[in-house]
């Protein structure tokens, strides 16, 4: 159980954010494009099952296409000549209004390929960027302070999940790997990490996965706390559920609830300025008051990676 | 069915009929990296946890020591269901980025393209389940296993399995009477005996330890079988037309239990033999060769053995056919 004061500070941000966001959905993209692509098939004629068949095979075609036309994580490239283009003939000028605004605040913008963990994906990868910053300014000498901070939590977290019944052999090279990649910061220039995010089928995607075990392991040990905000349509809120369909798959979109468990587990704060077509982004800090250097953009079913300078 | 294209070779086996309703499962994305080592050692573990935890209900083995990208395995039918004394062969293949990617899984125990067994098991073969990215629902996590694949497989394959399609919840009994009678002559003729039938081209499409699994578990279970097919011969299916009410099989003709009868005696005697000569010749070798294991490792599933043409076919279906 926590603190009562630990309960009123997640409530209350993750009520301002979900009061202040349209409902998100990271497959909305998909879905638009499934709706947009002409089938030979009348779909009227078709049963569910064979009209959620079709759904599935066109959803793999497009994450198939994703994957091949988006890198993992782009350059850096600034925010608005990154943005302006995708809003052109908006008819909301909110979304102009919203990116001019940004572009003061904010030097450059990172992509993160649209795949359903560019939560998952931007938090680690501008972490780590810092992380491997801190330590080319102390030279080859001793670990930042920072660093070894994160390798106690990182290392200490394995008995953490084992504790809320993931299996070892399930989750044990995931750990490993991202063990490894801690204990290599010291050796690991911006470029060489940066490659290393945008290896297909290597490191980056199991510690990326590894992000959702330690944001799931921090909601199970949370249970009390979490389970409010897990609840499903019917009203009943099962944590170990919830993990199971919205925390672990690979590739599903990312909730306010999972934010805030990694960030509490890994202790690491984060920023997200929520773009929409109001006209002015708001900016979120978890937790509330800290100076976050990880600094995220947020539009309706996902995020990118922001740099101040 | 381009993953798993030549699977039932030539000769015998017919080519597996196109089914109806069900296209082919998609191709494999393009990319063909190599599999990482910690795909190869998930792969190991996952093995290795099969084998302690299948309680004799499942299998699995490499069908080739130099490839484990490629596992056969198999689901054995529990009792009280339609499945019960069948064995059903599946298919399994681990992408390079097993296990962030999900297995492809085939079921290739289908009355060769004739019988869909199941709602979410298709006469082509496909295996329809959300963890697999072919149904609706939870997906694929690297928390799952080949295990957890393998049980959510049998979960699916319980006493009712009319109700498994959208829309049939709520069937009753009587309306899940028929396709249950269709399932069981199916189990029966197709999953039991095609499969420890060693003329047959499912019997040679499985690897070597997988046959000695079946040959054992059919030797061992063999009074309950019998029993099963008397059973269905007192309720009066035999001569019955063996069809499936749902429309997913083309499997027509009679559920001929008493031929079926007749088959399963000769089968076991030729099984029997079989089995005698394999662990005599398995005792010669562990005569010549040094060591002695060789027998108790054939079901194991991290050792597929090198000499899967010990046993002669072609006298056991001669066996098998004079019986």
């Amino acid at each position: 159980m926590a603190a009562g004061n630990d309960d009123e500070e997640l409530r209350k941000a993750i009520a301002a954010s979900l009061a202040e966001q349209p409902a998100a959905d990271e497959n909305a993209d998909i879905q638009r494009a499934i709706e947009a692509s002409t089938t030979p098939q009348d779909l009227n004629a078709l049963t569910a099952a064979e009209q959620d068949k079709l759904t599935i095979e066109q959803m793999n075609a497009i994450n198939d296409e994703i994957q091949s036309n988006q890198a993992m994580v782009g350059d850096r490239v600034g925010v608005a000549a990154a943005l302006a283009g995708e809003y052109d003939g908006n008819a909301n000028a909110g979304f102009a209004r919203g990116i001019a605004e940004l572009d003061g605040k904010y030097a450059s913008l990172r992509r993160v390929r649209k795949d359903g963990n560019c939560f998952y994906r931007g938090f680690l990868y501008r972490y780590l960027e810092h992380l491997c910053e801190l330590q080319a300014g102390r030279g080859a000498g001793a670990p930042h302070p920072e660093l070894e901070r994160v390798r106690g939590v990182v290392r200490a977290s394995k008995a953490k999940i084992l504790s809320v019944d993931y299996e070892e052999t399930a989750i044990d090279m995931f750990w490993e790997m991202l063990v490894e990649v801690l204990d290599d910061v010291p050796k690991t220039t911006l470029d060489q990490w940066h490659a290393k995010m945008n290896e297909e089928h290597g490191v980056a995607m199991h510690i990326v996965w590894f992000c959702r075990v330690l944001s799931a392991a921090q909601i199970k040990l949370n249970a009390d706390r979490f389970a409010p905000f897990v609840m499903d349509e019917t009203g009943a809120a099962d944590v170990a559920e919830f993990c199971r369909r919205e925390v672990e798959p690979v590739n599903h979109e990312c909730e306010q609830v999972q934010i805030i468990a990694l960030t509490e587990m890994l202790e690491i704060p984060v920023a997200i300025e929520y773009l929409d077509g109001s006209g002015t982004p708001s900016k979120l800090v978890f937790p509330e008051g800290a100076s976050p250097v990880v600094n995220l953009l947020y539009r309706p079913g996902h995020y990118d990676i922001l740099y101040e300078e | 069915m381009s993953f798993f294209s030549g699977w039932f070779g030539g000769g015998a086996a017919a080519a597996p009929a196109a089914a109806p309703t069900a296209t082919a499962p998609p191709a494999p994305t393009a990319t063909t990296a190599p599999p990482s080592k910690h795909c190869l050692r998930r792969i190991r573990n996952d093995l290795r946890a099969l084998e302690r935890d299948a309680g004799g209900m499942l299998f699995a083995c490499v069908a080739d020591d130099a490839d484990f990208t490629a596992v056969d395995a198999m689901i054995v039918g529990l009792e009280g269901t339609p499945y019960a004394g069948g064995f059903f062969h599946f298919k399994v293949r681990f992408p390079p980025a097993y296990p962030c990617d999900c297995p492809k899984v085939e079921l290739a125990t289908t009355g060769r393209g004739t019988v869909g067994f199941n709602p979410n098991l298709y006469a082509n073969g496909k295996v329809c389940l959300s963890i697999l990215g072919t149904w609706a629902g939870p997906s694929w996590s690297p928390t799952q296993s080949l295990a957890s694949v393998l049980l959510s497989i049998q979960s699916l394959m319980h006493d009712r399995p009319y109700v498994n399609e959208p829309g049939r919840e709520a069937a009753s009994d009587a309306a899940c009477a028929p396709y249950n009678e269709f399932l069981r002559y199916a189990t029966l003729r197709y999953a039991l005996a095609r499969n420890v039938d060693a003329s047959s081209a499912e019997y040679r499409a499985m690897p070597e330890p997988m046959r000695r699994f079946v040959a054992d578990a059919f030797l061992r279970k063999f009074d309950d079988i019998l029993a099963l097919v008397d059973a269905a011969i007192e309720r009066g299916e035999d001569g019955r037309p063996h069809r499936d009410p749902t429309n997913r099989s083309s499997a027509s003709g009679a559920a001929n239990y008493g031929e079926l009868r007749r088959e399963l005696v000769a089968l076991r005697a030729a099984t029997e033999a079989r089995v005698a000569r394999e662990d005599r010749d398995d005792d010669d070798d562990a005569e010549t060769v040094d060591g002695g294991a060789a027998a108790s490792e054939a079901a194991s599933p991290e050792v597929a053995s090198p000499e899967g043409a010990s046993a002669s076919p072609a006298a056991d279906a001669a066996a098998a056919t004079n019986a």
